[in-house]
């Protein structure tokens, strides 16, 4: 494979993974944070429930897919051509750190996938293992990442990391559950008279009650280890104009920032008038949010194999 | 179009731009960006690069991090483009100690091609190669 083909196939496999971690966190953060203190119907927090044990299944079997590609991607870049793939793959995993961090993901994705998939039948305790093991999910991608090199704040930076998946996964994460579960019309009782559009928008706002404070909550959380992340790898401003690192750095907190204004903005204006006006707003609102959620994911992505300016050298 | 429609698209430039002009300038490439490297690179070599020397009995490799045996990978291709068998890579459990593969035949004169690959903490591999003469050195004029 040549190495444009490799960049462009880990490329995809990065981004495809955090999309799998947040929907997984975000399962769980739906249905224990935001169905649980809804007041909805039980049918609704059922089929809200399943639609939630539905999407971490899934985003649990896609990370065990998308980590089996990462590690042909790693063993190709280290072997010679002469050596076998076997040897080197099996190299990789038994004798590397990165090896042990791998199987500790998909050790845990398999087993919540599983547990998912019991989950459906909406069992609480199910969800509270579940919310125990995504934690654990939630920490992986720190110990291969540049956190494990940072030279400055070394002790702070994989928490940081830790931190910023948990806090993007209760804002973006659940709000693409919640998102999946609006759209698939989880809100609409079969026995109602009401149309479908006065109950989706019914749901919504019992729905936005409790993910309003958590969004909040995330986004800080997301900004904080942001800040405690960067200081670790920017020592000096003009690395943050003057280096590849730095660029991309920038790309990602002006994309964060979009969205934050356009959540803001969807709190501000659109939520007060979900009723009146209907949800099609909010609906759409939601999406464009997603979709710039995705190109911060794309610049993460690039961003993690770029060289720190803290730990660069010139020759 | 309506307002709301203007806004996100005017929202989603917002952020791709940022992003692309990022991409782009990487891909224009940054001043000398073969100079910058990863902090885990190859400080010295023995032999070094580029020298002409009588057959060595192996292959040293100082890194600029201490690297493990089981990420660290040493291959030599002869002149005539076959691999030349050395052993296992050992390395001593000294700090700064090299990385060394020992060389299992004497080898024929000519430009030999030594391909390194290893990997740091954060698991990003690093590689490159380097080439060394068997040969007779010519004395300096």
């Amino acid at each position: 494979m040549g190495p444009i083909v490799i960049e462009t196939v880990g490329f995809v496999a990065r981004l495809v993974a955090y999309v799998a971690i947040l929907a997984v966190l975000g399962a769980v953060a739906f249905r224990l944070l935001i169905l649980k203190r809804s007041g909805l119907t039980t049918g609704t927090i059922v089929r809200g429930s399943r639609r939630s044990a539905a999407i971490g299944a899934f985003a649990s079997m896609t990370l065990v897919v998308v980590d089996v590609v990462k590690l042909g991607i790693q063993t190709s870049e280290m072997r010679f051509p002469t050596d076998s793939w076997i040897t080197v793959g099996m190299k990789m995993l038994f004798d590397t750190s990165w090896g042990t961090v791998w199987m500790v993901q998909v050790v845990c994705a398999v087993l919540l996938a599983m547990t998912f998939t019991l989950a459906r039948k909406d069992a609480l305790p199910r969800w509270n293992v579940l919310a125990l093991m995504s934690m654990g999910l939630a920490a992986t991608p720190a110990f291969a990442s540049h956190a494990m090199t940072a030279r400055r704040f070394a002790q702070y930076s994989i928490a940081a990391d830790v931190a910023h998946v948990l806090g993007a996964s209760l804002w973006i994460g659940t709000l693409l559950v919640m998102f999946a579960s609006i759209i698939g019309g989880d809100g609409n009782e079969p026995q109602s008279e009401q149309t479908v559009s006065v109950m989706r928008a019914s749901y919504i706002v019992s729905l936005l009650r409790s993910f309003s404070p958590l969004a909040l909550t995330g986004s800080a959380l997301v900004a904080i280890s942001g800040v405690v992340s960067s200081l670790a790898h920017v020592e000096h401003w003009a690395d943050l104009t003057g280096t590849p690192y730095g660029q991309k750095l920038i790309a990602k907190v002006l994309s964060v920032g979009v969205v934050v204004l356009l959540g803001w903005r969807n709190w501000k204006f659109v939520t007060p008038a979900i009723l009146t006006q209907g949800p099609k707003r909010m609906t759409r609102g939601m999406a464009v949010e997603l979709l710039i959620a995705l190109v911060v994911l794309g610049v993460t992505a690039a961003l993690v194999v770029t060289p720190p300016p803290a730990e660069m050298m010139t020759h | 179009m309506n307002t709301n429609t203007r806004r996100a698209l005017l929202g989603a430039v917002l952020a791709v731009v940022p992003a692309l002009l990022v991409m782009k300038n990487n891909a224009v490439a940054s001043p000398a960006p073969a100079l910058l490297r990863f902090h885990l690179a190859l400080s010295k070599s023995e032999p070094a690069a580029n020298d002409t020397l009588a057959s060595p009995k192996a292959i040293k490799l100082w890194f600029t991090e201490t690297v493990k045996v089981a990420e660290t990978g040493v291959q030599i291709t002869g002149p005539d483009k076959k691999v030349v068998p050395t052993a296992a890579i050992t390395m001593a459990a000294v700090a700064k100690s090299p990385a060394v593969a020992e060389i299992k035949e004497t080898l024929k004169l000519g430009a030999y091609t030594v391909a390194w690959k290893t990997m740091a903490d954060d698991g990003h591999p690093t590689k490159g190669t380097f080439v060394f003469t068997v040969g007779v050195k010519k004395a300096a004029q």
